[in-house]
């Protein structure tokens, strides 16, 4: 039984944790847009080869 | 300050930042009466002011507030009768769904810092809307709640750990001081969940007490607060049941709802946040140094004027509304108007704030401002639809109000019974009847049912300006259209040209452009686009109901009506509309005029036609002109040479068999429009700030009008099923909750997705436009792409 005594507490330390992680996620803003990550897929690669050309060429 | 980029950086602070900073400093520890005044005096600079309030030429100002903390239907109540009450305010309008505030008062006898102020009064902190506020507000409303949801489910899943054993505590014949100390780690862990996850529904029930009404956070604060105090007097004392685990879910199931409500109402306001986000913070104004040179300032939006010249780069956005003055470039108008291709624009075309100069930089003399642009003019008929209650929605919020009265009387009649027959589960009894019949469904039902189809619609280019304009659409039978500036462009061209004497077309083309050079009207603009004005004329005068007249290299030349320019030497049919050019009293050419059809008008009516709706046309124009055009569109009822008085007169016919929508270009239709059951006008136009119609086409483009129609009748099925399934559920939900058959998780469940359901059936209507979103997020990504400001 006195295993719950250290097992508990440390639970609360774990949840402690994983909403302490929750909060600085949300506060950091990862879960604003869940919309436009999508769409990165699609005009990074765009991007980066104009960007490649900028840096080469003009 | 050292260059012009920190100058421009401080007035962009002084002028929008402040609202944010005082919105930072404005935290509860830190809230003092000082700040919460510096803030409203910031408001009450007529600078600021004027960005935010329309005033109408009667002396009446209009503004949107948004508003923090705010819920459902109750706060909206009171909002209302808050500021019904200030003297001066002539109306108020709240729109639940998008948590906004439409207040129309005298200028004379009220600022718009007093509605803060009275807001405020009232516990709720408003402020009038921009982009910036708007997006901030959203943000932060949204990450509060994510917090909150957080915590609660973590804590909720935890706290259920913690039970289990205490549930099977019989079985496992488990030591007491065991049982006390898993009651007190889920006390603890549940504190946090009940008064940071539940703020919220406690602030709201504390405030609603306080304003002497009840919003739907009352009798949910009741169960939370009974259940959780319960809980820690057993806990504490070392006996009896402990209800840590009902509290936790509770908030938790409360706030997922909540939550989806949230997103979904922001998902239907987002149309007109698109458009107010389009406008531009700062703008590059033309002005003079201290030595006379021409410079370019940058400063922020609120401070340009009427008259100021400005420097549209390529890729900007126009602050204001304007004249091209030097340049010639395109204009996307695509958000405002729904137009995909880029339109041409050269010096003297007017352009308009909100829109995204596409291909080179231009010279604009501003002509409009903040609240009297036409951007603005959308945006504020688009809150109007959505703060417009109808007649519908308001009895179901009457209902609501009244209900909740006869709900709590109710929860303590039937605990006392309980008591009676069965002590141990009087208590759990009185909770899930408080929960479950929340009429949260009720009140959301039709406004979450307006806002999401005013959001298809709009995407589809129709503007809905009325409340009960998405009903009435909905039950429509019978279609009139006007046929100029409606069936047809309104845009004149030259048709068939006959020559009549020995000079070619290209010649007769090119003395009527040279006669026509300066005018203004329609006709005039339709010969100079198609000749070129190479002559020199002298003597030219315009006389007025017949022609041009002018001389060039010697000979007389007219241009006009066959009566004013053949001079009576040839007879000619009065119904004709075609125009005469004579040189010296000799017929050289007759132009033939042709107003074209828009290019969707037949598949328009054809698609109405199969919609069951009739179609006809009610026009001024003469007959044979009116005759084809019906032809050629499949109408078969038509008038032609209409006076207003008669187009009523056929209008008010028509409506004894049904109801009537009528499609008119808005300005010369004003009466007529106001007559019909559905009034749309054409375009997006100078005539809109005061448009009258129930609806306005921005998109110019007929063919969505059908599609539109068929969106209302959505609308109205769902709004009808969203009422029925709301009395459905606390009809038959009550007396189950009250013979104890729900048990309190369940009745959180219930609670929750009554009001879930309702928002994701109105979603239905948003849904089927998908196709279209996709294509203005790819559109405003390549607008960002342009401009990365």
């Amino acid at each position: 039984m006195s295993m719950l005594l250290i097992l508990i507490p440390l639970s609360l330390v774990l949840i402690g944790i994983a909403v302490w992680a929750f909060i600085w996620a949300v506060g950091s803003g990862q879960f604003d847009d869940l919309e436009t990550p999508a769409w990165d897929i699609l005009s990074q690669p765009e991007s980066d080869d104009s960007n490649k050309y900028d840096a080469a060429g003009t | 300050m050292c260059c012009e980029g920190c100058r421009a950086v401080a007035e962009l602070i002084a002028g929008m930042g402040l609202t944010d900073y005082y919105r930072f400093r404005s935290q509860p520890a830190q809230q003092s009466g000082q700040n919460h005044d510096d803030k409203l005096q910031f408001f009450a600079r007529p600078e600021i002011a004027a960005q935010y309030v329309h005033t109408d030429t009667a002396g009446y100002c209009e503004v949107n507030l948004l508003v923090e903390g705010f819920r459902c239907a109750a706060c909206g109540w009171l909002i209302e009768r808050g500021l019904g009450r200030l003297p001066g305010v002539t109306k108020v309008g709240v729109s639940v769904a998008t948590a906004r505030v439409r207040v129309e008062w005298d200028h004379n006898r009220l600022q718009m810092a007093d509605l803060l102020r009275a807001l405020s009064g009232l516990g709720y902190q408003a402020q009038p809307v921009t982009a910036d506020s708007v997006r901030h507000h959203k943000e932060t409303e949204r990450r509060n709640a994510l917090r909150r949801i957080g915590v609660a489910g973590i804590g909720m899943m935890q706290v259920m750990m913690y039970v289990l054993p205490l549930y099977l505590r019989d079985q496992t014949h488990m030591a007491v001081p065991v049982q006390h100390y898993l009651q007190l780690i889920s006390m603890l862990l549940t504190t946090p969940v009940m008064f940071y996850s539940g703020w919220p529904f406690l602030y709201g029930a504390v405030r609603a007490l306080g304003n002497r009404t009840i919003n739907m956070d009352v009798p949910v604060t009741l169960a939370l607060l009974m259940a959780y105090l319960t809980s820690v007097y057993h806990t504490l004392l070392g006996a009896g049941d402990t209800y840590f685990d009902s509290v936790t879910m509770f908030v938790f199931l409360l706030s997922l709802g909540r939550y989806v409500e949230m997103v979904l109402r922001h998902r239907s306001a987002s149309r007109g946040d698109a458009l107010a986000s389009l406008q531009p913070v700062s703008a590059q104004r033309y002005s003079r140094d201290s030595e006379g040179n021409e410079i370019i300032q940058e400063i922020p939006v609120s401070l340009l004027q009427v008259g100021d010249d400005v420097l549209i780069r390529a890729g900007a956005v126009l602050p204001a509304d304007g004249e091209v003055t030097v340049g010639c470039s395109t204009v996307d108008e695509s958000m405002l108007t729904g137009e995909a291709m880029p339109q041409k624009r050269t010096v003297r075309s007017s352009v308009l704030a909100g829109t995204v100069n596409v291909e080179s930089p231009i010279r604009v003399r501003i002509s409009a401002v903040g609240g009297k642009t036409a951007l603005s003019g959308v945006i504020r008929l688009l809150e109007r639809a959505q703060a417009d209650k109808p007649h519908l929605a308001l009895a179901a919020d009457r209902v609501a109000r009244y209900f909740l009265q006869i709900l709590i009387v109710l929860s303590i009649l039937v605990g006392i019974v309980w008591w009676h027959f069965n002590p141990e589960r009087a208590f759990e009894a009185i909770l899930a009847v408080l929960v479950v019949s929340c009429p949260c469904a009720l009140s959301l039902a039709t406004p979450a049912v307006i806002a999401a189809a005013s959001a298809a619609m709009a995407r589809r280019g129709l503007l809905i300006t009325h409340g009960d304009a998405i009903e009435k659409l909905a039950s429509i039978s019978h279609v009139v259209f006007d046929k100029t500036g409606t069936l047809s462009t309104g845009i004149v061209s030259i048709g068939r040209t006959q020559v009549m004497s020995c000079l070619s077309v290209v010649q007769c083309h090119d003395i009527a452009a040279s006669l026509e050079i300066g005018a203004e009207h329609p006709v005039a603009r339709a010969f100079q686009a198609r000749g070129i004005a190479r002559w020199t004329v002298n003597d030219l005068h315009i006389v007025p109901g017949g022609g041009v007249q002018g001389v060039i290299e010697g000979i007389t030349y007219r241009l006009g009506s066959p009566a004013f320019a053949a001079a009576n030497k040839h007879s000619y049919d009065p119904d004709d509309a075609s125009v005469v050019l004579s040189g010296d009293e000799k017929v050289l050419a007759r132009f033939e005029l042709t107003d074209p059809l828009r290019s969707d008008a037949i598949q328009c009516v054809r698609q109405l036609n199969d919609a069951g709706i009739s179609t006809s046309i009610l026009s001024g124009d003469a007959g044979q002109v009116v005759e084809s055009v019906a032809a050629v569109c499949g109408i078969n009822q038509y008038q032609s040479r209409c006076k207003p008085e008669d187009k009523l007169k056929a209008i008010q016919q028509l409506q004894s068999k049904g109801e009537v929508a009528m499609v008119g270009d808005g300005i010369n239709d004003a009466p007529v429009l106001s007559a019909a059951g559905v009034s749309i006008a054409m375009g997006a136009g100078s005539g809109l700030a005061h448009a009258s119609a129930d609806a306005v086409l921005l998109s110019n483009q007929l063919s969505s009008l059908p599609c539109v129609i068929l969106i209302a009748r959505r609308a109205r099925k769902i709004m009808r099923q969203n009422l029925y399934w709301a009395a459905f559920y606390n009809i038959t939900s009550i007396p189950l909750a009250a013979l104890g058959l729900i048990p309190p998780w369940l009745a959180a469940i219930g609670m929750s997705l009554s009001s879930v359901l309702v928002v994701l059936n109105a979603a239905r209507l948003l849904r089927d436009s998908r196709q279209d979103a996709g294509d203005t997020v790819l559109q405003r990504t390549l607008h960002t792409a342009i401009n990365p400001v």
